[in-house]
């Protein structure tokens, strides 16, 4: 199962980017191979609808389920009308990458 | 500039960039001293929070829903092609796609959707068709026989205010008889709502309050209007609470300043009370007839022959 996690830094060694739709990178990570995809997110910088395309981008990667700080109602919408699973970290801008793969792992 | 042959109404708006400088009270004083010359038609534009008809108290003859147009996709017809979702600017349409899903989906926003119906024009299936949602109100009313009244209230979570700040002013056509003037009392900001508010005005008053959170809103409206190439005079209020300094920059406004009113706390009380203020004080009363003759002379100099 891959899962998108929205992170501040593209690397191994970075906290949590608690907000969704503009998030700066996410890591794919595939919970059966053990490996790390990071990806930027290109769709973070629009006006309107960031959270609706951050979705669409990930869903065309095959994403099973997110993880964020907050998920905003649109990006709930899709996300949810696609069946991901959505989970909120709370306070997640002090939560480590590492923390969240060792809770998956 | 307007020109000499053109007999609709004039267009006053009263706009400030801060919130709370007193457009309203600006606003509905100026009316109400204003019908004793000419007939005059209000239009409360600050749709998300309209509270000129707090101190007006019209009666309200004729309410009507206004909707904008969202698109409503036929999923008989749509192919999942994608071409209504790359030219909408606002992401309002979303064409899901994941290897896990069996079939394509199309998503509708329609809190992203500016009504602009580009989806429609390039859809190649013709799939795609307004379905209207109301975004808010309009109630139109009279306040006394020269002083008409016309509110727009936003639907609660609509966000934009702009298209029913539009509708409210085609109410200005319609209203019998033709008004001499028409006062819009705008919302407070620098954004869409104030531009559709101001666009089509003959002069802009524009209400400060001589604090520095005043004048910085004041510069960014000053900033705007020169882009808009509009015409403004400038309204003080709560004069005397600022310092020489805020004096000064009100001094370097481009515009020029043609009324103070000031600071009170009995004024304060007057407007608590949902009163008017020229109702109640008469050396007020002559602050707004004199304003009232400086912006009709302001206005006689906007005309160009």
């Amino acid at each position: 199962m891959k899962i998108a996690i929205s992170i501040l830094h593209p690397r191994r060694d970075t906290v949590m980017d608690p907000r969704f739709g503009r998030a700066y990178h996410f890591a794919i990570y595939d919970t059966e191979s053990k490996s790390i995809e990071f990806v930027s997110n290109t769709e973070n910088q629009p006006a309107h609808g960031a959270g609706v395309e951050t979705s669409r981008m990930l869903l065309d990667m095959g994403i099973q389920k997110a993880i964020s700080g907050a998920f905003g109602p649109n990006a709930a919408q899709v996300l949810g009308s696609a069946g991901i699973e959505m989970e909120s970290i709370p306070n997640a801008a002090a939560v480590s990458l590492e923390s969240i793969l060792a809770m998956l792992d | 500039m307007r020109l000499e042959n053109d007999h609709s109404p004039f267009k006053i708006a009263v706009a400030s960039g801060k919130g709370g400088t007193g457009k309203t009270t600006i606003a509905v004083n100026l009316a109400d001293t204003w019908q004793a010359e000419q007939s005059v038609l209000v239009l409360d534009c600050d749709v998300e929070a309209p509270d000129a008809h707090l101190f007006l108290r019209p009666q309200i003859q004729q309410t009507r829903d206004i909707d904008k147009n969202i698109p409503e996709i036929d999923p008989a017809l749509c192919t999942y092609c994608g071409q209504c979702a790359d030219v909408c600017q606002f992401n309002a349409i979303s064409i899901l796609n994941s290897p896990l899903m069996p079939q394509p989906r199309i998503m509708v926003f329609s809190d992203l959707c500016h009504d602009c119906g580009v989806c429609a024009f390039v859809c190649p299936e013709h799939a795609i068709h307004d379905q209207p949602e109301k975004i808010g109100e309009i109630h139109q009313g009279t306040v006394t026989p020269s002083l008409q009244f016309a509110e727009g209230l936003l639907g609660i979570g609509q966000p934009s205010a702009a298209p029913l700040i539009s509708a409210l002013k085609q109410t200005i056509e319609g209203t019998i008889p033709v008004p001499d003037v028409v006062i819009l009392d705008a919302p407070p900001g620098t954004s869409c709502p104030v531009v559709e508010t101001i666009r089509d005005a003959d002069l802009v008053l524009l209400v400060t309050e001589p604090t520095p959170f005043g004048m910085h809103d004041l510069d960014l409206m000053v900033n705007l209007l020169q882009q808009m190439q509009k015409p403004a005079a400038v309204i003080v209020n709560r004069d005397g609470l600022g310092n020489q300094t805020i004096e000064d920059r009100i001094q370097a406004l481009p515009y020029p300043v043609i009324g103070r009113l000031p600071y009170s706390r009995a004024f304060a009380e007057v407007i608590a009370g949902g009163g008017l203020l020229v109702r109640q004080n008469t050396a007020i009363q002559d602050t707004f007839r004199q304003l009232v003759s400086a912006v009709r002379a302001k206005l006689t100099l906007e005309v160009s022959p």
